[in-house]
């Protein structure tokens, strides 16, 4: 079945169009990145809205090691989420304390901070104009020039970061994490740092998002300060609650939602039986977010919990409707044994 | 094993603590008993880190803890449990005690992603650890039941084995018979006098219920308002008149 599943994945890119390689693609790349919050919110309930800002940090730090400094791409992509995971460090240093919407703030301001420096550091980022020139990465001498190359680096990373996250959150630091957001004073009677285990998801968090900015910049090649505004962070935030907070799958499903929501709602602003009004706001992107608001409604008051969790209570429901067999479920720590 | 010496705490202006002086013996079981109000919860509050005191010192195991935070204090091998308990209700029973395996253990972030032989050897014995605790304990049966789905009485000893999960050589025990009935009370004394007799632990602990205290202390500490009134063993405790008068009333003497 795995052989199958491999087979599938090696020749699928060959047998569709380019345009479908590169949603698949960045659906890939904001799944990393949506995945990055989701261990943040999912796992110590705290929000932040500077998740752009750690993109945006990786994406500049990879595109100028490899620009400026001629570093090979390989070094560049896990050094350019050092980077991102040692601010993330120092505005968590900050953090930590704050919670709720004093935290969102925060990493709000944090955000706009990084957006200024980087449209005024000109000669350093290349401002407005952003930076041309970035290369796509050479492995053993083979030029990953083409979408489909591209999307297998880009599927391999974030299948390295899934099972990683996965090992971590069913190991000691995740139940300790875990135990954090349940209860801080019984976690602290039983030896948990509180605020150190805070401030280590927070730092692992912006590396992950530090790693999905690298593999943006060189899928892109430009990089400019319009990549980076609040927005992003608001559509990452977006994407991890209607895939599933907290669910290992949530961050995938709710990044594949996102991006290929604009692809459905631009196939269906063609159809000719919907009113004028409604095919107009189907096609213009400006008004997406309003689809995007109550896209969120709607799984907030049908299916609490995301997208991944509504689909694990219907199966379960159809298979014990069905076969008389319960799924397994899941705990706070992931698939039960 | 712990030694409070003078220690004194306040609440805006209110003394919950007042020069409270006394020390329990390494293998003792010992009870802090006292009227609602007495400083008794408080006392374990600023034992445990959770509170600073305004005045004394306290040492466990010839160091001074009265400025270090709780984490520290566990880390030291000084468990407790709390009068309501704190289980983590979002998490199985087993989940429960494999956190409290938290304090002695060290793998990092980079250990536990990529599953090193070091945090492998480490899972184990965290697991076996879980499971000895689960079966001292009577819970083996439970264990993949969610701890918010335990009645109260399992929960009180699921909060015990969750601070047996750390190592302790001293645990504080608040309330643990509060809301039990007869049967589960009788099932804990037992279960207490196990843990002091079989594995070597320390207890320290708060309770109302006269007849477990009689039962299974060693020594007795008396609060009242905060004030230190007597410290005996339970039959000097039971013939005290100045405690007959705050607290236990004709009936026990």
């Amino acid at each position: 079945m795995s052989i199958f599943g491999v087979g599938v994945f090696i020749l699928f890119p060959h047998l569709t169009s380019e345009y479908f390689v590169s949603i698949l693609t960045l659906i890939g790349i904001y799944s990393i990145a949506a995945t990055g919050l989701n261990v943040l919110l999912g796992n110590t309930g705290q929000i932040s809205l500077g998740q752009a800002a750690f993109y945006g940090i990786g994406a500049y730090s990879s595109a100028l090691l490899t620009t400026k400094l001629s570093l090979n791409f390989w070094l560049a992509m896990p050094f350019a989420g050092i980077i991102a995971a040692v601010f993330g460090y120092i505005v968590g240093l900050t953090s930590v304390r704050l919670r709720h919407a004093y935290l969102a703030m925060a990493t709000l301001a944090f955000n706009e901070i990084f957006l200024v420096i980087v449209e005024q550091w000109g000669e350093f980022t290349g401002g407005v104009g952003g930076l041309v020139g970035i290369k796509r990465p050479n492995l053993w001498g083979y030029p990953l020039h083409s979408g489909a190359s591209y999307l297998y680096l880009v599927w391999f990373v974030l299948f390295l970061i899934f099972f990683f996250n996965k090992n971590l959150l069913r190991s000691r630091i995740g139940s300790a994490i875990s135990s954090v957001r349940q209860d801080e004073v019984a976690a602290a009677a039983l030896g948990i740092k509180v605020s150190r285990y805070k401030l280590k998801i927070f730092t692992l968090s912006a590396f992950y998002t530090g790693v999905a900015g690298s593999l943006f910049a060189h899928y892109s090649r430009f990089i400019g300060p319009g990549s980076f505004h609040i927005h992003f962070s608001i559509v990452l935030l977006i994407m991890v609650e209607i895939g599933g907070v907290r669910n290992p799958f949530g961050g995938i499903v709710g990044a594949a939602i996102i991006v290929l929501l604009p692809e459905l709602l631009s196939f269906c602003s063609k159809l000719s039986f919907l009113p004028h009004g409604i095919r107009l706001i189907l096609n213009e992107y400006s008004y997406h977010l309003i689809i995007y608001g109550i896209l969120l409604f709607v799984i907030a008051v049908f299916a609490p919990g995301g997208f991944v969790k509504w689909i694990s209570n219907w199966i379960g429901w159809s298979s014990r409707l069905f076969m008389g067999k319960g799924n397994q479920g899941w705990t706070s720590l992931g698939r039960r044994d | 094993m712990l030694i409070v010496e003078g220690v004194s705490k306040e609440f805006d202006g209110l003394l919950a603590l007042n020069h409270v002086t006394f020390c329990v013996q390494k293998g003792q079981v010992k009870a802090l008993i006292g009227p609602n109000g007495s400083g008794k919860t408080t006392l374990f509050n600023v034992i445990s880190g959770f509170f600073r005191p305004n005045g004394g010192k306290i040492f466990f195991k010839d160091i001074k803890i009265s400025r270090l935070k709780p984490y520290n204090i566990c880390r030291l091998g000084l468990g407790r449990t709390f009068q309501i308990p704190r289980l983590f209700g979002q998490m199985t029973t087993l989940e429960n005690v494999k956190v409290g395996c938290h304090s002695w253990t060290q793998s990092e972030i980079f250990s536990c992603g990529l599953r090193t032989p070091f945090y492998r050897r480490e899972a184990k014995e965290i697991q076996r650890r879980s499971w000895e605790i689960l079966r001292i304990l009577g819970l083996e049966e439970k264990w993949d039941t969610l701890a918010e789905n335990l009645p109260i009485g399992e929960q009180k000893i699921l909060e015990i084995g969750r601070a047996l999960a750390i190592s302790p050589s001293l645990i504080l025990l608040d309330e643990p018979a509060g809301g039990l009935n007869n049967l589960e009370t009788g099932k804990l004394a037992q279960t207490i006098l196990a843990l002091r007799n079989d594995l070597n632990i320390t207890i320290l602990l708060v309770e109302h219920d006269m007849n477990l205290v009689m039962e299974i202390a060693d020594e007795i500490v008396v609060l009242n308002h905060g004030d230190k009134i007597a410290e005996g063993n339970p039959r000097e405790i039971q013939d005290n008149e100045e405690v007959i008068m705050a607290y236990l009333g004709r009936g026990f003497s």
